[in-house]
């Protein structure tokens, strides 16, 4: 009688505690569960989700009848000013300060940078400690991005692209939840970056102990880097517009 | 040795249990994190709204260019209005670009002498100003453009922007809707609070006027531009 007894306490308490993680699992579960499905908001949000798509499909359009126009306008202004000194030099100016704005596509050396999630991490510290989980820990954020492009321009990087994205001075990042927002265009991992640029700088910053590429890293981020003699870097479709801003008179 | 083998089954079984539960829960949660349709009902609506503001960008873009297509198809004879059009081109592209100085309403955000802020805080400040849909902004009198560089100098131990140092009370000037600069910086959760965190609390003011220098010339050596296709 007494042995039983026991041997009884001994399982128990394991025991316990299995069925206890056990039972907080499956709540947490379920919950997520009812978030997807039950939810009264799931159906407002599918509308949300729905016009966030059209106006994405509209606005992929729009850019691109922009840039063609954009070029045919170019052409013609070429013909147009073709013999009128004062006009080819303006006109050849335009051209010059389209590069910088990054109108035209990019291409040159420089390093190919690649970020994503840490799902691995992220899928052994779940199942470690469920309870004090937090997914944002093993996420790529809007500033992990930033900083990286900051770095990059202190290395001296010419022209930047993140994804399908150009970086320009007005590029901002932006979170709104889980998805990372530049140009006002949403992301998903992995974040391919590319920066044109002196191959030595650039690569002698990302190894700094402090620059954000190697903070990536050491946390355990899936990061790589590699050199490319000839980088390709899309052109920016966003907008430049001025509503507030006004050139300086006498200037 | 019969009771240890006892309990051995159930606890097996449980332990097989929780681990199936796990994995099912971190695809839950994976899928949870990609699915756009389960995002925040308010996220969902500030995505909305950044795109709608982007389209209307861009739909004067397209107005633009298309006066200017009819123009130049118009009069391909009178140079004049040809100039005109370049020039006014011309003027937008180096206002993007920051390299002629510009006026404006706006915001000034003044970072007292004695706060205890890193090179990353004015990234993260001028960050929001351009999400804010800032036209112009500038630290102290350093024009921020797409190859502006705000570093620490280990050697001088100071924040350079463009490789000047960085002196206190620092300044930066955005060209921009004051309220909306406004409202960025405040947003719950934003710059500020998170700034206030480390017990920085820059002073924001609007101004109705404010000037902005312009910045030198870029000097690129690297770069190559893909001509566009000829149509």
């Amino acid at each position: 009688m007494k042995t039983g007894r026991q041997t009884f306490n001994k399982w128990q308490l394991p025991l316990t505690l299995v069925l206890f993680l056990s039972g907080l699992l499956l709540v947490m579960a379920l919950r997520s569960l009812a978030a997807s499905d039950s939810n009264p908001t799931r159906l407002q949000n599918d509308n949300l989700v729905n016009l966030i798509k059209t106006q994405e499909r509209e606005i992929a359009g729009i850019q691109a009848d922009i840039s063609a126009r954009r070029n045919l306008i170019n052409n013609s202004r070429l013909t147009s000013a073709s013999g009128k000194q004062a006009l080819v030099s303006l006109q050849s100016q335009i051209q010059q300060l389209d590069i910088v704005a990054g109108y035209t596509e990019a291409k040159g050396p420089g390093l190919l940078i690649s970020l994503d999630d840490n799902r691995k991490d992220a899928e052994a510290a779940q199942a470690r400690n469920p309870a004090q989980f937090k997914p944002d820990d093993f996420l790529i954020h809007d500033r992990n991005l930033l900083y990286v492009v900051n770095d990059l321009r202190a290395a001296g990087a010419e022209a930047i692209s993140v994804n399908d994205q150009r970086v320009v001075a007005s590029t901002e990042f932006r979170c709104a939840g889980n998805t990372i927002l530049v140009n006002t265009t949403r992301l998903a991992p992995p974040y391919i970056i590319r920066a044109i640029g002196n191959q030595n700088s650039l690569t002698r910053t990302l190894d700094l102990p402090e620059s954000e590429f190697n903070i990536l890293k050491m946390s355990g981020f899936p990061v790589s880097v590699e050199s490319s003699p000839a980088l390709l870097l899309p052109a920016y479709k966003g907008s430049y517009q001025f509503s507030f801003a006004t050139p300086k008179a006498g200037s | 040795m019969d009771s240890v083998k006892k309990w051995r089954i159930p606890v097996l079984i449980t332990f097989l249990l929780l681990g199936i539960m796990i994995s099912v829960q971190f695809h839950t949660q994976q899928t949870f994190l990609s699915d756009l349709s389960l995002q925040k009902t308010d996220d969902l609506v500030l995505i909305l709204q950044r795109l709608h503001d982007n389209r209307t960008k861009l739909e004067v873009d397209l107005y633009n260019l298309e006066q200017q297509q009819q123009a130049l198809s118009n009069d391909t004879s009178s140079g004049a209005s040809l100039a005109d059009n370049l020039k006014k081109e011309s003027g937008k592209l180096q206002t993007a670009l920051g390299v002629i100085p510009v006026q404006g309403p706006g915001v000034t955000v003044t970072i007292p002498a004695d706060s205890p802020i890193v090179y990353l805080d004015l990234v993260d400040i001028v960050n929001e100003l351009w999400a804010s849909q800032a036209e112009a902004i500038a630290i102290n009198d350093q024009r921020v453009t797409g190859w502006t560089t705000v570093f620490w100098d280990k050697q001088k131990m100071t924040i350079t922007v463009n490789g000047k140092d960085i002196s206190f009370p620092c300044t930066i000037k955005a060209v921009g809707n004051p309220d909306t600069l406004d409202s960025g910086l405040r947003l719950l959760g934003g710059v500020l609070d998170s700034l206030a965190v480390f017990k920085i609390y820059p002073l924001v003011s609007r101004s109705t006027e404010l000037d902005l220098p312009a910045a030198g010339p870029p000097v690129f050596r690297y770069v190559q531009p893909v001509p566009n296709p000829q149509q």
